[in-house]
């Protein structure tokens, strides 16, 4: 990488503590989302719907990131 | 000749006429609730040696009602839902929402060829227009009053539950094959439907309004529900694999 590539990337680690914390904030919600859905298709007797994961998956981060 | 004539000149009036009658178009408003209840999922996870998260116990507390609007007219109807409830600017989810369709469109042609369809644009990032399997009904000589019309009960034959049977009830007097979600091919006009876990009411029925009802087809890729459920799996296999092993975990 050059001088100039660097300096697009590297972010201060302020900012970049954001972007990890972001990125492990969207992992969680993948988890918890992905839970959520599998729960209620289970109790409604349906086949899980990817809308409903995605919907799930949205509020969460909407939410808690 | 002259015999000819007049038949000819009397047809010629009474086919207009005819045709008039028969163009009927409307919008419906109904109320959609949840009809789910805690005990019903109870019941339902005793069977399965599953003890009823807190997590659904509170989507099914904190549902609430929305509204639903289907147009229609002689050739087509569309249905949809009421936009996103937000409180005070934050997302809510609401059960009945979900149960009741969320973003989906669902859309009747009922012209010589019959197709009903739910148009669906967020899993794939593409639109589709997912074909439904033809409507198969039971009607019976049960009755009530909707909104002022005399309504027959009907039950749907196609299997789509295990516990509940969709009941709709509809109105011969308005002669539209329509109703909300997939439930259409009945001789008259759907004012209540009890699905699998909602109910839709119709709370305002105009017929033939002022301002012409014109439909447009929602533009995406025509696909069997089959073709569809397929692509799903093949596009988002961990997410199915998941599901199975969440399956086999509940089992055990």
């Amino acid at each position: 990488m050059n001088a100039n590539s660097n300096d697009e990337v590297l972010l201060t680690t302020k900012e970049a503590i954001a972007v990890v914390e972001d990125f492990g904030c969207a992992r969680d919600c993948v988890n918890s989302a992905m839970n959520e859905t599998f729960e209620e298709a289970a109790a409604d007797l349906e086949e899980p719907s990817m809308s409903d994961y995605l919907e799930a998956y949205e509020f969460c981060c909407y939410s808690n990131c | 000749m002259n015999k000819y004539i007049k038949i000819t000149f009397f047809l010629l009036f009474l086919i207009p006429i005819n045709l008039k009658a028969q163009e009927l178009s409307g919008r419906v408003t109904y109320n959609v609730s949840l009809n789910l209840t805690i005990e019903e999922v109870n019941q339902r996870n005793k069977e399965r040696n599953v003890k009823t998260s807190q997590r659904v116990k509170d989507r099914i507390n904190d549902a609430r009602d929305i509204l639903a609007f289907l147009e229609f007219n002689k050739f087509q109807s569309i249905q949809k839902l009421e936009s996103k409830l937000k409180n005070d600017g934050k997302l809510i989810r609401n059960k009945t929402r979900k149960a009741a369709g969320s973003e989906k469109v669902y859309y009747t042609v009922n012209s010589f060829i019959k197709k009903n369809s739910i148009f669906e644009c967020r899993a794939l990032g593409e639109c589709f227009l997912i074909e439904q399997p033809k409507s198969v009904w039971k009607i019976s000589q049960e009755t009530k009053i909707i909104g002022g019309y005399l309504c027959y009960r009907a039950v749907y034959q196609n299997p789509l539950d295990k516990y509940k049977k969709p009941v709709a009830w509809f109105a011969p007097k308005i002669p539209a094959s329509y109703g909300p979600k997939i439930f259409i091919g009945l001789p008259g006009l759907i004012l209540e439907l009890e699905d699998n876990m909602v109910t839709f009411t119709a709370i305002k029925i105009e017929l033939n309004p002022k301002e012409k009802i014109s439909i447009r087809k929602p533009k995406g890729k025509a696909i069997t529900k089959e073709k569809y459920d397929a692509l799903l799996r093949k596009t988002f296999p961990q997410f199915y694999k998941k599901w199975e092993k969440y399956k086999e975990s509940k089992k055990s």
